[in-house]
């Protein structure tokens, strides 16, 4: 007879009880239904991802998260026209905020405007919770005739430093500084806007009458001041209170060189004396886009070349380029009162450059290298739309000139948009669009200049084909991207139509490697809905412009990455505020989002999908409730048959220590192990067998003390069979049904443990659990209200547990018959 | 019959056993901890190195020595011969060499000396090693983020806080330790003056730091808590009362619910009500507890604002979501104490008796099914006894021995269960101490919280052997 091994015995001894046992199973209540949810945890386990519509790491774009809010009111009067008032250049930011100036004609209307958010809800309109306004009657201004209507406005901003450095004493509010600078039909007007302060009995203005009919206004850029550097007239940092101011019409260009000064100067002189002319052009050409007067902050650093300050007036087939108006330095104080300390002796150097711009020309005012302010100026190349890169600093002759090796060159279209450039470190970031009208889309590129790179180079998108941002129609303006807020707004126009807005949310590419183009949509407060811009529905966007940050000021937006635009609706007449950032939502609720992504549980607070992460958290749950559960098992039975089988004193010491183990306070011992031992799933499951063997041992102790017994074993010994053989062919297989149950038993409580430790923190961080999810709910806060993210994962363990709770009952019907229903 | 006395006997030996083993692995968990519960003191400005130290040696963890460092201990050694020294400043050093491993080594000198008119500031550099390393391996590291070459295997740390272990600059003292002395100027002599008071504290042999382990457990001597500064004694005193009434409240209503209704459904197998309990109590039987008390949180005091988010009393407090705004009852009412209390345990309570109701009535149910397939059941519904004897006197009685034992388990399983619902809820009992503790690396506490916590369960359990053995003389027997 061949040798019968005592796995064939066991195989034997198993199939022949399986059978049954299984009928017996599932034809129990219990064992069904655990069976059933066991089943249906296994097949999310393994079937994870096709189950889910991400990946566990997937995180909700921000375009989800993100509610922007739109504040908006209506004006009674028409408008012809809207500036913004950059001011309040102090460093208190809670009073911080520009003036909204709307032109009505006869009239100048301004109001005061703040971050609403620091004002407090969003509900309120932030004109609405601020006095600050007012009104200017152009009837009230001497020299300018009744006929005459307010045609074009610029706003002259101090600048930081010199603000900074001279308010004191009586006559001054930081908020009313600054000089409406307005075109009538026949007139420049450049009015103080201290004069409307309530209860001012300040008068300061300048009428100053034009030979031509004006169609343009422009005052000079500038960017923040931050002199370390000492300048000539001063012992202290401060800037030179000037600006100047551009007024002209098709062929015409006036250029002024305005000393606005302090208010409380007991030695200032007239408003009339603070204007000086410094430039008349007349041109055969036309002028396309309004000229730009580019000055910047390190004008009158006698240090460095100083000559970096231009004006570009672009023709219809050449532009122009004035250099040479950075000569003007003379020592303070005044000598003389009523006198200005200097006469401006500009020595104008001009530039023509043999091709006509595209569009309006970039620029970046605020790179603290001197040198380094480039001018972006867009234009075509045999039907190839570049930008060409002007250095302000210009040749040695003190022409300016432009750096061939950092033209951009982007193929067929033309460039529609000024580009949008920022700075950081000697690195510079520009994007240009380029509007096909042929398939009437737009490109956007990015190009990127490191500090130490001879060229501009274009950085791909690479989940475009092109390696540019598409965005349908024609893109007028790139709003300012500011790097750390990560978004950029595009204004783009469809032939003869309104304007439309879209978002470009570059954090959100840089986290996903995608980027959604999507109209502008902004989060109604009453509706608690996403709506799309502008507000209010059906409104034709005519206007929209950049408005930086309102808590601090537009020279520092690193004060509040909450930056504003302002809008305007010509058939509704409404003038607004948009707040692209917003506010982030995270935890999602669930529901169909804006990005086209559904999330039927919602999200968590870092936007991770909770159905995926509740499907991917069965693995982690098999895994460690089987694997710890079959350990236990396999150490309580191992001790249980040996502890059993040997009898006597070896018994006696061996369950006294089993009783130890099970008086030992588990859960407080397993987390004093598990924070030595550290977070990982492994040690998680070691200690939880370690602990987890003991109430085994007892049972299956029981049943070998009762199969000692029987004569088969003393059969088997009879016949030869050593003690091991004994416990391993004859004891084991007939205990092995026990422990089977103990270990479905046992995976319920090994799941509730790993949960339980998780929840306190000391689970895997790296691991998809339920229990982790438990406690990043606890760690952000969003018990209270977060229920689709509460309840899932708690749900889960509890079936998953209760089915293996059900599949341990059944098994235990089986072994023990009283149970069963009689 | 065996009397209940040797079986007392025999179970209070074995409690001891139990305690005495538990404690073991307490210690044996604590030492395997890194770091010393001391570490945590070193951080502070209220405790100088030496009194550290001193409590160090007072736990039984170490011994202290105090040694006098003066001038004639240190050799000048010329700045060529220290890597990286710098060459216009003079170097003496001298070399320390312990026996046993020292486990803390602090020094305290006079960090000044005057040198003609100037005001000379000692810079000091100490570095350990087991084996004896010359000098001029060892690579003077200036700062401790400055960068050693690689050829160096050896460096000096910088020693810039005097007055506390050498374990904070990173090295633990070995058997030999260096210390280098810099002076900032050319060929100074050093202070005659100079003195340094060392003191180094070595390990006691682990054999003597188990032993006073022992001995502190067993005397309450608990040391002081490095996070409420004061004795830990005093914070347990206070704690051990809160978690004791929660639990025993929640344990008395779980078995006061539980046994009825297990004892009901098994005596109407079959019936409707039957099913619906089952499923509800298998449903909580494997819920977490503490998912269960977030969704209670949720609900009840997020949602509808009927209970408190968190705390164990409002204690006079008056303001928002106290139990004076909330309920109107306030300080000086007579009830004040007890209604402040009630409140704040309606939710911790409705979670563990609902949580652990569901495993009694299963127990109870299956412990009756099996009480009720006995041949004496038969024999007294036979002979004609009314139902309700049958079910209370003959069946019920019998099964409640598996209850007991069950009691037991529950008791452990609660206390160590109330490490995470305390959490939740805030109450401020054993659990809550014992994981606030073990994060901040307060060993002193959490070393004795886990002890009570044992010293707890432990004890339920001889209480519940003991009332075995009364009610099932057979117990007795084996």
């Amino acid at each position: 007879m061949a040798e019968v091994s005592k796995w064939d015995e066991m195989r034997r001894h198993m199939k022949r009880s399986w059978g049954r046992g299984w009928k017996m199973f599932i034809h129990s209540k219990y064992g069904a239904t655990g069976f059933a949810i066991i089943l249906l945890f296994l097949v999310m386990a393994i079937f994870a991802p096709f189950l889910t519509p991400y990946t566990p790491h997937f995180e909700a774009p921000s375009i989800d998260s993100l509610r922007p809010y739109v504040y908006a009111f209506n004006s009674n009067a028409p408008v012809e026209g809207i500036t913004i008032g950059y001011t309040q250049l102090v460093t208190a930011p809670s009073e911080g905020g520009s003036w909204i100036i709307i032109n009505h004609g006869k009239s100048i209307q301004g109001i005061f405007t703040q971050d609403p958010k620091r004002v407090g809800s969003p509900n309120l309109e932030p004109w609405a919770t601020n006095s600050l306004r007012f009104t200017l009657q152009l009837s009230s201004i001497p020299g300018l005739g009744p006929q005459e209507t307010v045609t074009h406005m610029a706003f002259l901003a101090p600048s930081t430093s010199d603000l900074q450095y001279h308010y004191s004493g009586p006559g001054q509010h930081p908020n009313w500084d600054g000089e409406i600078v307005f075109t009538t039909q026949d007139h420049l007007v450049i009015y103080d806007i201290f004069n409307l302060m309530p209860n001012s009995q300040y008068s300061r203005m300048v009428v100053e009458p034009l030979d031509f009919t004006p169609t343009w206004v422009e005052v000079d850029t500038t960017s923040s001041g931050n002199l370390t550097s000492p300048v000539v007239y001063a012992p202290g940092a401060a800037v030179f209170p000037s600006r100047f101011i551009a007024v002209g019409d098709d062929y015409h260009m006036n250029v002024y060189w305005y000393y606005y000064t302090y208010s409380n100067d007991s030695y200032m002189p007239s408003a009339k004396n603070c204007l000086y002319s410094v430039l008349n052009a007349v041109y055969s050409e036309k002028i396309i886009e309004k000229p730009l007067l580019f000055y910047n902050d390190q004008l009158y650093n006698q240090n460095v070349s100083k000559d970096q300050n231009v004006i570009v007036v672009p023709l219809q087939t050449e532009t122009i380029v004035y250099k040479g108006f950075d000569t003007h330095t003379f020592p303070l104080p005044f000598v003389t009162p009523g006198m200005l300390p200097i006469t401006p002796t500009p020595h104008i150097v001009k530039t023509v450059f043999d091709f006509a711009l595209t569009a309006e020309l970039g620029y970046y005012a605020g790179a603290p290298d001197v040198g380094k302010n480039y001018i972006f100026l867009p234009s075509q190349e045999n039907g190839a739309a570049v930008v060409y890169v002007m250095k302000p600093n210009g040749d040695s002759s003190g022409h300016a000139a432009v750096v061939d090796d950092w033209t951009m060159k982007m193929g067929n279209g033309v460039i529609s948009a000024a580009p949008s450039v920022t700075y950081a470190s000697g690195n510079f970031t520009v994007y240009n669009a380029k509007y096909v009208s042929s398939v009437d889309e737009t490109y956007i590129y990015k190009y990127v200049k490191g500090a130490s790179s001879s060229t501009f180079e274009m950085e791909p998108f690479t989940h475009t084909s092109t390696g540019a941002i598409e965005v349908p129609h024609k893109a007028v303006l790139l709003n300012n991207m500011i790097l750390q807020n990560g978004e950029m707004l595009v204004v783009t126009q469809e032939k003869n139509k309104e304007l439309q807005l879209y978002v470009l949310d570059f954090a959100d590419y840089l986290r996903t490697g995608k980027m959604i183009v999507s109209p502008f949509m902004y989060y109604d407060n009453h509706t608690k809905k996403l709506e799309p811009f502008p507000y209010p529905q059906g409104g034709k966007l005519s206007f929209y412009t950049y408005m930086g940050s309102l808590s601090g000021t537009r020279y520092s937006p690193t004060a509040s990455f909450d930056l504003y635009g302002l809008y305007y609706c010509s058939n509704t007449n409404t003038i607004g505020l948009v707040n692209p950032k917003g506010n982030n939502v995270l935890p999602l609720p669930p529901g169909k989002y804006f990005s086209g992504n559904t999330y039927i549980l919602g999200t968590d607070d870092k936007g991770h999908d909770i159905w995926t992460w509740l499907v991917y958290g069965s693995r982690v749950a098999f895994i460690v409730g089987i694997t710890a559960a079959f350990i236990s098992v396999m150490i309580g039975t191992l001790y249980g048959v040996y502890s059993g089988f040997k009898g006597g004193a070896t018994d006696t010491v061996l369950m006294r220590f089993v009783d130890i183990m099970l008086t030992i306070p588990t859960l407080p011992i397993l987390l004093i192990l598990t924070a030595i031992l550290g977070p990982s799933i492994w040690n998680i499951i070691m200690v939880i067998s370690a602990f987890g063997w003991a109430g085994i041992a007892r049972v299956i102790r029981a049943q070998t003390l009762s199969l000692r017994g029987r004569p088969f074993v003393d059969a088997a010994r009879v016949a030869g069979a050593s003690n091991r053989r004994i416990m391993f062919s004859h004891i084991f297989p007939n205990v092995l049904p026990y422990s089977f149950l103990y270990m479905t038993l046992g995976v319920a409580g090994a799941i509730l443990t790993e949960a339980a430790l998780s929840f306190l923190g000391l689970g895997d961080p790296k691991a998809i659990s339920w229990g982790q999810m438990l406690y990043s709910i606890q760690t952000a806060g969003a018990v209270m209200y977060a229920w689709w993210w509460l309840l899932p994962p708690g749900l889960a363990i509890t079936l998953i547990s209760t089915g293996f709770y059900l599949i341990g009952r059944a098994f235990d019907e089986i072994l023990n018959p009283r149970l069963r229903k009689r | 019959m065996a009397g209940l006395g040797p079986y007392l006997v025999k179970r209070t030996i074995q409690a001891v056993i139990t305690i005495f083993v538990v404690t073991s692995l307490i210690w044996a968990l604590f030492e395997a901890m890194p770091g010393d519960p001391t570490d945590q003191f070193f951080g502070n400005p209220n405790y100088k190195a030496e009194d550290i130290a001193n409590m160090a040696v007072s736990f039984g963890l170490a011994d202290k020595y105090i040694e006098h460092l003066t001038a004639k201990d240190f050799t000048q050694v010329p700045a060529s011969e220290i890597p990286n020294a710098n060459q216009q400043f003079t170097y003496y050093y001298t070399i320390l060499k312990y026996n046993t491993n020292p486990r803390a080594l602090s020094f305290t000198m006079n960090e000044t000396y005057q040198y003609g008119n100037k005001t000379v500031q000692y810079g000091v550099y100490v570095f350990s090693s087991s084996e004896k390393v010359p000098l001029n391996q060892i690579y003077l590291q200036n700062s401790s983020t400055a960068p050693v070459p690689p050829q160096y295997k050896y460096h000096w740390y910088v020693y810039d806080k005097l007055g506390r272990s050498i374990q904070s600059v990173g090295v633990l003292p070995k058997k030999y330790d260096y210390i280098l002395i810099e002076i900032p100027l050319k060929n100074v002599p050093i202070s005659s003056h100079m003195k340094i008071a060392l003191l180094y504290v070595t390990d006691k042999p682990m054999v003597e730091r188990y032993l006073y382990f022992l001995k502190d457990m067993f005397t309450f001597n608990f040391g002081i808590s490095s996070i409420y500064h004061q004795p830990v004694s005093n914070i347990l005193a206070q704690r051990v009362p809160r978690t004791l009434l929660w639990f025993g409240l929640a344990t008395i209503l779980t078995y006061a619910i539980g046994i009825p209704l297990g004892t009901y459904i098994a005596w109407r197998r079959g019936g409707a009500a039957e099913g619906a309990v089952i499923g509800t109590s298998l449903f909580f039987y494997n819920m977490p507890s503490f998912w269960l008390a977030l969704v209670f949180l949720w609900i009840f005091s997020y949602s509808l604002g009927w209970t408190p988010i968190n705390g164990f009393a409002s204690q006079g407090y008056t303001g928002i979501g106290s139990t004076c705004a909330t309920l109107g009852i306030c300080p000086g009412n007579p009830f004040y104490a007890v209604v402040d209390y009630g409140w704040h345990l309606i939710l911790p309570l409705t979670v563990i008796v609902l949580l652990g109701v569901a495993g009694v009535i299963l127990l109870q149910r299956t412990s009756m099914l099996e009480t009720l397939g006995e041949d004496y059941i038969l024999t007294a519904k036979a002979k004609g006894l009314p139902e309700k004897v049958v079910r209370n006197k003959h069946a019920r009685r019998n099964a409640e021995l598996p209850i007991i034992t069950s009691f037991v388990l529950a008791l452990a399983y609660a206390i160590g269960g109330a490490v995470i619902l305390e959490q939740i809820f805030s109450y401020y009992g054993v659990g809550y101490t014992y994981l606030q503790a073990l994060f901040a690396q307060d060993y002193f506490l959490a070393g004795a919280t886990l002890f009570i916590i044992s010293l707890l369960v432990i004890g339920g359990n001889i209480i519940a052997d003991i009332l075995y053995g009364v009610l099932d003389p057979r117990v007795r027997l084996q």
